[in-house]
């Protein structure tokens, strides 16, 4: 399992395990898996989508950054444009 | 001496108004609350964010970094923005804040202030209205009711504009003045410089733990670019923040003095009341024994 982290400015839209992200990485989207490599992206236009129990929710954002580090995943945002 | 009636209407009238402050104070209390709540929520953004920013500046050179937002120039065109509140009734809040700002315009902007070419961009009514009657240039007052609703979608607004404004070289600097939230009963005026944004808030390496081998993408002067201005933005959200719990802060200070004071006025008031009350009904009993005695005397 992986923790999820998502974060905006003025609340934690997201925390909890789950078994998959997908982000919008500014050179391509990428999928994390558990043990992932460390890794810190920024984050273009795109679909925030996290899978936790086959049940998937999605989030649209316009950049951000992520971090990756020892199955801890941790979405910055600015804003969440819309709730999928 | 005031008479009876008149007392009796006083009375009334502190104990209203007694009434006021005290709702005042509670509301400023359960706003205050939720103030604080706000910068509670920020944090782990703002954390976050400089954690990374100084995980990857460990391992960069500085002069590598390349952002518009840091690049100095000189200073010709300034722009200060005045955050107050939009309300009065809070003690010194807003006149504390407004005075140093305008001591920093006649002191360290007294050269751009006399060229013309200094502006200030209030963010609060009140502090709108004190640099407006003085004659200041104050600009964009669009954005002076930016605390009527205070989240971070509207302010990222203002603070793209403060970056596009900086960028396209309107302005060669822009400072801060707001009210830091110490504590509930104090509140300190500072000055911040917010563009261009100091190197230094990138080398702060020393806090800096053993730094992972990171994959970066797409590098890591790519990242800090992209950062520099997040972190802009979150600085000035963080001063409006301070600045609104600041406001409940002194407010609900102020209103708690008021309602202290309007109890010692009320004990005043009764005592006085009640020896014209008791003055009264001696003159009253005077009068009525030296009549009865003076029949005695017939």
């Amino acid at each position: 399992m992986l923790h999820l982290e998502i974060i905006t400015p003025d609340k934690a839209v997201f925390s909890g395990e789950v078994d998959t992200v997908f982000v919008p990485g500014t050179k391509g989207a990428f999928q994390v898996l558990k043990n992932h490599a460390p890794i810190i992206s920024t984050l273009g236009k795109g679909e925030v989508r996290y899978r936790v129990a086959s049940k998937e929710v999605a989030f649209l954002v316009e950049g951000g950054v992520v971090e990756v580090a020892q199955n801890k995943v941790r979405v910055l945002v600015e804003r969440i444009l819309e709730e999928a | 001496m005031a008479s009876l009636k008149e007392i009796r209407n006083r009375i009334r009238s502190v104990i209203s108004t007694q009434q006021i402050t005290k709702a005042m104070k509670m509301v400023a209390a359960a706003k205050l609350r939720r103030a604080q709540d706000r910068i509670l929520r920020m944090r782990p953004y703002a954390q976050s964010l400089k954690g990374i920013l100084q995980n990857l500046s460990a391992n960069l050179d500085a002069s590598q970094i390349q952002s518009p937002y840091l690049e100095e120039r000189p200073v010709e065109r300034v722009l200060l923005i005045v955050v107050t509140s939009d309300r009065g009734l809070c003690g010194a809040f807003n006149n504390n804040l407004a005075k140093a700002a305008q001591q920093a315009i006649h002191q360290q902007y007294e050269a751009q202030y006399q060229a013309g070419k200094l502006d200030l961009l209030c963010i609060g009514k009140k502090g709108y209205e004190y640099f407006e009657r003085r004659g200041y240039s104050v600009v964009h007052p669009e954005h002076t009711d930016l605390f009527t609703r205070l989240d971070f979608d509207h302010v990222l607004t203002v603070g793209e504009q403060l970056l596009s404004w900086y960028e396209q070289g309107v302005y060669d600097r822009i400072d801060i003045f707001y009210n830091e939230f110490k504590n509930v009963a104090t509140q300190i005026p500072r000055q911040e410089q917010l563009l261009p944004a100091s190197a230094d808030m990138a080398e702060d390496t020393s806090s800096a733990e053993a730094s992972m081998e990171y994959i970066l993408e797409p590098s890591a002067e790519a990242i800090v670019t992209d950062l520099i201005p997040k972190i802009i933005k979150i600085q000035f959200y963080k001063a409006l923040l301070e600045s609104n719990a600041a406001e409940h802060g002194a407010r609900m200070m102020a209103m708690d003095k008021a309602t202290e004071n309007a109890g010692e006025l009320l004990r005043e008031l009764r005592l006085t009341y009640n020896r014209t009350r008791q003055a009264v009904i001696t003159k009253e009993i005077i009068e009525i024994v030296s009549g009865a005695s003076a029949l005695e005397e017939a």
